[in-house]
């Protein structure tokens, strides 16, 4: 089991104003794994992703990866965790725009100051269709590519598991699918675990598994 | 300086494990030459379970070698004095009905069983590498053209039209072995021959995209429960709804496998009681 | 702890960052070269008016020489001159001094330079060559003109000169010249190797164990050492190494020692170069600011994908690095430029050098200087930008682009405002000491006639030996021709010292050397440190000696008339010639002696009192014989013996800055007497200057005639007109003006620039907040409006806070200031700031519109789209 999430919870405010954004969720995700959480929006799915990925800390309840308890965490020393263990997808992208889409795919392992694994980051470049986009900027790729760039950012580190935040959210849907495709394929081929999460149900049967969460609740 | 020294010696220890021929550099009494003692230990170990694992795919490949060739002979006798047999008693003036009805039986039976083993071997030929899927580039028009050509036969027989759009200015190329890719193909789309009622068509259309050439079969059965979408690609899964249909439930495993082999996926789109789309996405490269 | 390396990320992402945004970067390399600029110009106006007053201080040293040794046999320089430690060994012969009656007034030593020695004595020909004939020679323009020679290459001067006892006397041909400056305390003649052999051969037996002295064939080395620290040290330590005489002479330079500047400088430098620093500060911290800000998204998304904040910190840092790296070369040029622009303005308004008045020296440690001031200012600016930056929480960068809470928007507005009220500020301190500089009180103190002749010398600060009775009968005779004079006022002193009987003295010690402020003055003078007497000691040392420094003058109606009355004998606040002149009564000045009659504060004695005045003529005179440094003798006037008169004292009263003798000694006791019984009962003498007046009609005539006669028939005369020291006025004014006005605008143009870049920032980063407020029916003009609103509270805080600081600054330092000070009266203004204030509201009005605008060129789909 990669990541576990135990009773999670978040609240935000007091008394009546109170808002239970995640109420007691817990979820476990095995190895490999693609799993995508499905809900509509404010049903606190995104709430959970940010805590799976240390962004943001829960009200309680704990979350285990990789055998580590990331609330125990704090600071720069959750920073360098999450740069080691976890890949994000986002909906926006989120390249680091003066940065060539080479540089952007092996910053986190730069950041890390660890050596460029150059055959596996070759061939993340060529699964994600990316050989020919290399010494680009961000700005001038499409969504999809810049999405293709973002999941191969994602990959390079290796994580223990990759989460994505509706990846094709800001995608038309011919290039959300070729987007989904390469991100399940990728995953497949890399046996890496992947959390998505979408308010999309046809993106959400790309998965292996889909998780419903309503109201902050997994049903 | 020292410290720096340490990490160093582990990484390479690391690095030479991985490219499987660590060495212990020297013996002494320093902790690092424990370190690399305990570490030789450890990868001899595993090496060894690496090598009894190799060892055991050996066995099996050698296993289902042996199965599909020792079967092959028995298995085109059968065929062949079942054939026999059933010519003779339908010639036969006195065969009763009974006789007929068995003999058929016979005769289908081994053929079944003929499908059953190939599938097997085919699947466990892939799963365990012992066949390569070599994707080359290749039109994609074409190859579905004849993979749909080569199951008409089969429709017609159910009363089922297979329409095929393509788009005539565009010819998407793919990366996919041609050979297994039919197989795969050819697996839905007799998938979706078996499940579909008489006098409904089957559409087989291309759809090109960026990264994939997209080959969607899409019949008018009774679809796939929602449930049931993630597993119909598991081995041997056959929907309680369809034990009437014949099958061994191997077909969108093989598919699936065939695919992911090469760099591509299949997914499905059900609503059920109006049918069910397969689409397989070709992986350009 | 062993450290992942992560340097090339770092550096990647710092370059890469400024290399995509370099339109954001330009105006930060920009605000950088601002900084530096002014930085460069501050340090190479300030480092070249210290070179300018070291220069000042070797000239009139007469060397440019760390160290040197003095009177030395062959062997002696032949013991120290391959010591490692010294370079630039150079060494002249002693020959003589000019004799002619000329130098009586113009000290003049006749060497044998070696060229390098020369050059480091400023008196290497800049015209024509060294010396190689016996006859040839080389001096100063100022020896020329004093002999009556044309100033050229080729002229035969007939000089005397003394070497040892005796005298030779030949015509000599000048084959080069430089231009003497008359702060040095010698003119140096420079004589061929030649004739130095034959007149003044070098002295074989070392000079402690001479029994007769003379200036003659002694050696001169001059050297450098390593660098200028503690010479006095590396001096004593070369003697011990070299095995000289212990007792032998040497000199230290005190161009390199004497360079404790002043407190008031300090204080002075001191604040510039923070006024540059904080205006620095503010815009480059402000823009830093505004564009972490801006890039706050990226470092949140940066942080999303691992990397740490002291990563970000490092980050920006190094991208400030950077900038720094880009921008400070760019200001370097120009601020080298303006400060060559300013610097004879500057220059002009001190006591330095007669002639390269004004020049830049330009050295590595100035541009260093000022790169290493820019550099921290950047660092230090980057400093808060840096922490904002680090601290970002990933999923705040993730939602919002602006920093739009309440203290946010407090710290920007603080910034701007205090950069644009620094500018206002500083305009308006300006613009009242302008106003505040009086005409009146700088008038009544520097003009007091229409004229003043003296010798040239005397009023010159630098020098030594003023001639104190300059102003020649010849003169006197030719004004006396003159058309249009209408009023003559000689003033005429002796200047040396005054001795008390036991009860005047005991007067003083009451009434002056008890005094606080008096105490509190001699206090900062003797610390009684580093050799330096305590006061105590000071005083005792006056207590037993019962004298002060002071002098004597003798004054005729005019300068009566002009002299301040602070209190006479019979109770009213005017004083009479007529009983003055009767020969009984002395006029007496004030300890504290402000320049305004008025605010003169304690006199050394009460109007009634009894005074000795002691006689200095030379009928009495007696002499004693002193010894020069260098051995020879001269003889010492003595006037303890001369008969003294009893007068009483008429009046307390203050004499103008312009007529009085121009020195500053701790006490300056002076008497006044008239005229006629100066002369008499003193001794007679020509007047130290004369003041004249003339009337309206013959004055341009008048000009002419004494511009003339000055620089052609009596070039050691002098004349001040009322119209030169006006004009000295004006240029000064003007240097104040022009370096408060060149500051008020750089500081005016960042505090503008940042109010921009603050205004257009907050409007890009809230594009689409101002999209949605389209989208939904804000007009154009209404967005404007809002903006526009925005911007007036800046106006607003900045029209408060400017007035406000302005105001106090002006009641109290800029009071303070001018009460210490005789040429500012006090005048209060707040009109600057008044005036400039409405420019700043409108372009505060106008800015944001036309940010607006340039934004508005984006559709609204496509900024709502923006995120």
């Amino acid at each position: 089991m990669i990541l576990q999430a135990l009773d999670l919870k978040k609240y935000y405010g007091e008394g009546d104003t109170q808002v239970k954004a995640l109420d007691g969720v817990s979820l476990e995700v095995e190895r490999g794994e693609f799993v995508s959480i499905v809900g509509t929006s404010g049903s606190g799915k995104s709430t959970l992703l940010h805590m799976l990925g240390g962004l943001d800390n829960p009200t309680s309840g704990k979350i285990v990866i990789d055998d580590k308890d990331i609330s125990e965490l704090k600071g720069d020393a959750l920073c360098i965790f999450r740069r080691r263990k976890i890949g994000f997808v986002f909906q926006s992208f989120n390249l680091v725009p003066s940065l060539k889409v080479y540089d952007n795919i092996i910053l986190p392992i730069e950041l890390d100051g660890g050596e460029v694994d150059k055959d596996y980051i070759d061939s993340v470049i060529t699964s994600l269709g990316l050989s020919d986009l290399l010494n680009r900027l961000p700005v001038k790729l499409s969504g999809g590519q810049q999405q293709r760039v973002a999941i191969a950012r994602a990959l390079a580190t290796k994580p223990a598991i990759l989460l994505a935040d509706e990846p094709t959210g800001n995608l038309d849907s011919k290039t959300s699918q070729d987007v989904l495709g390469l991100l399940k394929t990728t995953g497949e081929k890399f046996n890496q675990t992947i959390v998505m999460i979408t308010h999309n149900e046809e993106i959400a049967q790309m998965a292996d598994r889909i998780v419903r969460i309503e109201d902050g609740k997994i049903v | 300086m020292f410290e720096n020294r340490t990490i160093e010696r582990i990484e390479q220890m690391l690095d030479s494990a991985m490219e499987g021929e660590f060495c212990e550099s020297d013996y002494d009494e320093s902790k690092l030459s424990r370190l690399e003692s305990k570490w030789k230990k450890y990868l001899y170990s595993s090496q060894l379970a690496k090598n009894q694992l190799d060892e055991t795919r050996r066995n099996l490949e050698g296993l289902i070698a042996d199965i599909s060739h020792q079967t092959k002979t028995p298995m085109s006798n059968l065929k062949l004095y079942s054939e026999l047999l059933s010519e003779r008693i339908l010639n036969m003036p006195d065969a009763t009905e009974e006789d007929r009805k068995i003999i058929s039986q016979i005769h289908e039976q081994t053929e079944k069983l003929d499908f059953l083993i190939m599938s097997l071997t085919k699947m466990s030929r892939l799963e365990s590498n012992i066949i390569e899927v070599k994707p080359v580039n290749a039109e994609v028009d074409s190859f579905v053209g004849e993979t749909v050509g080569s199951m008409r036969y089969k429709a017609d027989k159910k009363g089922i039209s297979i329409s095929f759009t393509k788009d005539d200015n565009d010819s998407p190329m793919a990366l996919f072995d041609v050979k297994w890719t039919r197989e795969a193909l050819s697996n839905i789309i007799d998938n979706a021959i078996k499940y579909s009622p008489k006098d409904s068509t089957i559409a087989v259309s291309i759809k090109p995209y960026e990264m994939y050439v997209a080959i969607s079969v899409m019949d008018e059965g009774q679809g796939i429960d929602e449930n049931d979408t993630a597993k119909i690609f598991d081995r041997f899964y056959r929907s309680e709804k369809n034990s009437d249909v014949e099958g061994v439930g191997l077909g969108l495993y093989l598919a699936r496998e065939i695919l992911r082999k090469e760099s591509g996926y299949i997914k499905v789109k059900s609503e059920p009681g109006k049918g069910s789309e397969f689409i397989m996405f070709l992986w350009r490269g | 702890m062993l450290k992942v390396n992560n340097k090339k990320a770092i550096s990647k992402l710092s370059f890469s960052g400024i290399k995509e945004n370099i339109k954001k970067y330009i105006v930060l390399i920009l605000a950088v070269a601002l900084t530096s600029l002014m930085f460069t110009a501050l340090f190479t106006i300030g480092g070249s008016l210290m070179k300018e007053l070291q220069l000042s201080t070797m000239r009139q040293v007469g060397g440019s020489c760390h160290a040197g040794f003095k009177y030395l046999t062959q062997k002696e320089y032949d013991m120290f001159k391959d010591d490692s430690k010294i370079k630039d060994l150079s060494y002249r012969v002693t020959v003589g001094t000019g004799a002619n009656k000329e130098f009586n007034k113009l000290r003049t030593e006749v060497n044998y330079c070696q060229d390098d020695n020369a050059k480091a004595c400023f008196c290497y020909p800049e015209v024509g060559k060294m010396p190689e004939k016996e006859n040839e020679i080389v001096t100063s323009d100022l020896v020329l003109q004093k002999m009556g020679v044309p100033v050229e290459v080729g002229s035969t001067v007939n000089l005397t000169i003394a070497i040892g006892e005796e005298e030779v006397t030949k015509d000599f041909v000048v084959s080069g010249y430089y231009r003497g400056d008359i702060i040095s305390s010698c003119q140096m003649t420079l004589v061929s190797k030649e004739f130095q052999e034959k007149y003044a051969p070098i002295k074989t037996t070392p000079v402690d164990e001479l029994t007769y002295n003379d200036y003659a064939g002694w050696i001169m080395a001059d050297f450098n050492y390593a660098n200028s620290f503690n010479i006095e040290k590396k001096t004593n330590d070369l003697i011990a190494r070299t095995g000289m005489r212990e007792n032998v002479d040497y000199g230290i330079n005190w161009a390199y020692v004497g360079r404790n500047m002043d407190p008031t400088t300090v204080v002075f430098a001191i604040t510039l170069l923070t006024t540059v620093m904080l205006a620095g500060y503010l815009i480059i911290y402000n823009i830093f600011y505004i564009n972490v800000i801006s890039d706050i998204k990226e470092y949140g998304l940066l942080k999303t994908i691992g990397t740490t904040g002291k990563q970000l910190r490092k980050i920006v840092r190094k991208r400030a690095r950077l900038i720094a790296i880009s921008g400070i070369p760019l200001g370097i040029i120009p601020g080298i430029l303006i400060g060559v622009w300013l610097l004879p303005m500057i220059s002009g308004t001190l006591n330095t050098v007669s002639f390269d008045k004004g020049q830049a020296h330009l050295n590595i440690w100035i541009i260093l200087g000022a790169v290493a001031f820019t550099y921290i200012t950047v660092i230090l600016s980057a400093n808060k930008p840096c922490r904002k930056a680090g601290s970002v929480s990933p999923i705040e960068a993730l939602r919002t682009t602006e920093d739009n809470t309440e203290r946010g928007n407090r710290k920007k507005i603080i910034i701007v405002v205090m950069s644009l009220s620094l500018s206002l500020v500083i305009l308006n301190t300006v613009m009242s000491l302008m106003k505040g500089f009086s005409m009146d009180s700088f008038i009544k103190n520097m003009v007091v006639a229409d004229y003043s002749v003296q010798d040239a010398a005397l009023d010159n600060p630098g020098t030594f030996d003023k001639t104190l009775d300059g102003v020649t009968d010849s003169f006197l005779e030719e004004l006396s021709s003159q058309e249009g004079v209408e009023e003559i006022g000689n003033i005429y002193i002796y200047d040396d010292y005054h001795d008390f009987d036991d009860e005047n003295w005991k007067k003083i010690k009451d009434r002056v050397l008890s005094n606080e402020s008096i105490l509190e003055y001699l206090k900062e003078r003797y610390t009684g440190q580093n050799g330096i007497p305590s006061v105590d000691d000071y005083l005792e040392s006056l207590d037993e000696e019962k004298t002060l420094d002071g002098a004597t003058y003798g004054i005729n109606e005019m300068v009566f008339n002009k002299l301040g009355v602070v209190k006479t004998i019979d109770g009213s606040d005017k004083i009479d010639w007529e009983k003055f002149n009767s020969g009984n009564y002395v006029l007496v000045n004030c300890a504290i002696n402000s320049l305004d009659a008025k605010e003169a504060e304690l006199p050394y004695f009460e109007p009634g009192e009894k005074v000795t005045v002691r006689s200095h003529d030379e009928k009495y005179v007696t002499y004693v014989e002193g010894i020069y440094d260098d051995g020879s003798t001269f003889q010492v006037p003595n006037y303890d013996n001369e008969p003294v008169k009893e007068y009483e004292v008429y009046a307390v009263v203050s004499m103008p800055y312009a007529m009085v003798l121009q020195q500053f000694g701790n006490f300056q006791c002076d008497y006044f007497l008239p005229e006629k019984e100066f002369l008499d009962f003193v001794g007679d003498r020509k007047p130290m200057r004369t003041l004249i007046n003339v009337d309206k009609d013959n004055e341009e005539q008048f000009d002419k005639w004494i511009s003339d006669y000055t620089e052609t028939v009596e070039t050691d005369l002098s004349y001040k007109s009322k119209q030169t020291v006006l004009d000295e006025y004006r240029s000064f004014a003007k240097t104040i003006e022009i370096v408060g006005f060149v500051l008020a605008f750089i500081l005016g143009i960042i505090g503008i620039l940042n109010f921009a870049n603050t205004m257009t920032s907050s409007i890009i980063v809230r594009a689409r907040e101002l999209a949605v407020l389209e989208a939904v029916g804000m007009t154009g003009k209404q967005q404007k409006i809002k903006l526009m609103k925005e911007g007036l509270v800046y106006f607003g805080w900045t029209f408060v806070v400017s007035i406000v600081v302005s105001i106090l600054l002006n009641v109290t330092v800029i009071k303070a200031f001018v009460v210490g000070s005789s040429f500012f009266v006090w005048k209060f203004t707040i009109i600057p700031v008044l005036a400039c204030l409405p420019v700043i509201g409108i372009l505060v009005a106008v800015i944001p519109v036309i940010a607006y605008s340039i934004m508005c060129r984006v559709s609204v789909v496509d900024r709502l789209r923006f995120e």
